[in-house]
């Protein structure tokens, strides 16, 4: 719209800034969550990148930089927006529905998560705002303590006060019906500038390091390709204790690179009779299907399972993700049941063991341990775009899934 | 601590919208600008915005 009014004066004026991407669409309907929901992951994927494939090329082609960052419309995403924005080079998502802790980004879906955390918005109509925001901002700075604040706001609520209706509760406005946003006092826009500025320059006094999602993405991004034998052990003892991320040698692997990791190790012992000496991180995603597995503790056949694993190896080469279930005739196994006795085998075989004939199961792992958190339980969809009674069930389902991706993002980890 | 400013703008047709992007795009170019030009905007001087070459603010002064 800026480049069709003729706005080159903006479009110069934002040359200075990192602009990334917001969806091409935003609002209208069906929205990222309303379409995921009737959908499946292969198709989703698909979907979100036929949409927003050309948003990303506009956004390149007219402000002349590629966006690094996706940040998602109000309250919808879903995983495959995750996993579709990194295909097409957008490695950061912001506004995400969860990080690893406040100011602490996180891996999921191979996209670096980050929050929000405090917003210009929720000033607007307080009075004594100045004072309130930089007495805000030094409590945020020693809650967030060495993390990374995002502050945000919505550049069009500088003059209207509020959002436009237009596509609320499920509407699709036609747009020769659109009913603009009612705008603020002149008296009003000058007060919000001045103390907008007067912030801006309080937080550059106080000496905060202000940095854009480039250069959040270069502190975190993961450059390893390759692990050894010694991590591949460590990591396969820890994760017998967990089903969860784990970090060796100040480097975290989501539960999704450990299956690959240890299933690799396996598959090449099974060909050659000796363990590799280096290990691919294939950043494998989670399972895209309901889990359909027998959950009793019946134990497992080692020769059935290590007769089995070269299949499930290149299953993960040809999918890019950890299967819904393992078969181990007559019977299927959960990936992290499987996961955990693969772990032992291969702990077994590191440490010159004999191996058991048989393994117990353990019928509690299914998904990773961080789906106990606050933010995978409670994850629900409230935002007033949606159409009335939109829940999400699906989308949500499918994220608990892409816990399997989740893992802290630690800074210089490459 | 690190600080991002992430601003999500959205087009509603409203009239005269697209300056409010004009206004925040102008008032956080301070934060790329090199030190010695800030401290002059901090003393209350008008100093001109980078137009093209984007400063981070500590980046050594630029020689006039």
């Amino acid at each position: 719209m800026l480049r069709d009014r003729g706005r080159k004066d903006i479009i110069d004026a934002l040359a200075v800034h990192e602009i990334d991407f917001h969806s091409d669409w935003h609002s209208r309907h069906p929205v990222h969550a309303e379409y995921l929901d009737e959908m499946g992951w292969d198709d989703g994927v698909q979907r979100v990148i036929e949409e927003e494939a050309q948003g990303i090329r506009d956004v390149e082609e007219i402000l002349g930089q590629r966006p690094i960052a996706y940040c998602k419309p109000g309250g919808s995403w879903g995983p495959q927006v995750a996993y579709g924005m990194a295909l097409m080079g957008l490695p950061v998502f912001c506004d995400a529905p969860f990080e690893f802790a406040p100011g602490q980004p996180m891996w999921f879906c191979n996209q670096l998560f980050i929050g929000y955390h405090a917003s210009f918005d929720r000033y607007f109509e307080v009075e004594d705002r100045l004072t309130r925001m930089k007495a805000d901002f030094r409590q945020l700075c020693d809650r967030i303590g060495h993390g990374t604040l995002v502050m945000y706001t919505h550049p069009v609520r500088l003059f209207t006060r509020k959002f436009a209706d237009n596509y609320r509760y499920g509407k699709n406005t036609p747009r020769s019906e659109w009913v603009p946003a009612p705008m603020r006092s002149a008296a009003q826009i000058e007060a919000l500038i001045r103390d907008f500025d007067a912030f801006v320059g309080y937080v550059v006094g106080e000496g905060v390091e202000v940095i854009d999602y480039q250069q959040l993405y270069e502190q975190y991004e993961e450059r390893r390709k390759w692990i050894d034998q010694t991590p591949l052990f460590q990591l396969a003892e820890k994760i017998q204790l967990e089903l969860n991320s784990q970090i060796v040698d100040g480097t975290s692997y989501s539960p999704a690179e450990i299956f690959g990791m240890v299933v690799f190790a396996l598959a090449w012992h099974q060909r050659t009779g000796s363990l590799p000496q280096a290990i691919p991180i294939r950043r494998l995603i989670g399972p895209t299907g309901s889990p359909k597995f027998d959950d009793s503790q019946e134990p497992v056949g080692v020769d059935a399972l290590l007769n089995r694993i070269g299949q499930v190896d290149e299953g993960l080469t040809e999918h890019h993700r950890v299967p819904s279930s393992v078969v181990l005739e007559p019977r299927a196994i959960s990936p992290g049941s499987f996961l955990k006795a693969a772990a032992h085998i291969l702990g077994a075989i590191a440490a010159n063991k004999e191996l058991p004939d048989q393994l117990p199961l353990d019928a509690n792992w299914h998904v990773p341990k961080i789906v106990e958190r606050s933010d995978f339980t409670e994850m629900r969809f409230d935002w007033s775009i949606f159409y009335p009674g939109f829940e999400g069930k699906r989308v949500i389902e499918m994220a608990k899934l892409q816990a399997w991706t989740a893992k802290p993002a630690l800074k210089g980890s490459g | 601590m690190q600080l991002i400013f992430s601003f999500d703008t959205e087009e509603y047709e409203t009239p005269g919208i697209d300056d409010t992007v004009k206004i925040w795009a102008d008032m956080l170019a301070k934060l790329w600008m090199p030190w010695c030009i800030l401290h002059r905007w901090r003393k209350g001087a008008r100093v001109a915005r980078p137009r093209t070459q984007r400063y981070h603010r500590r980046t050594r002064c630029p020689r006039n």
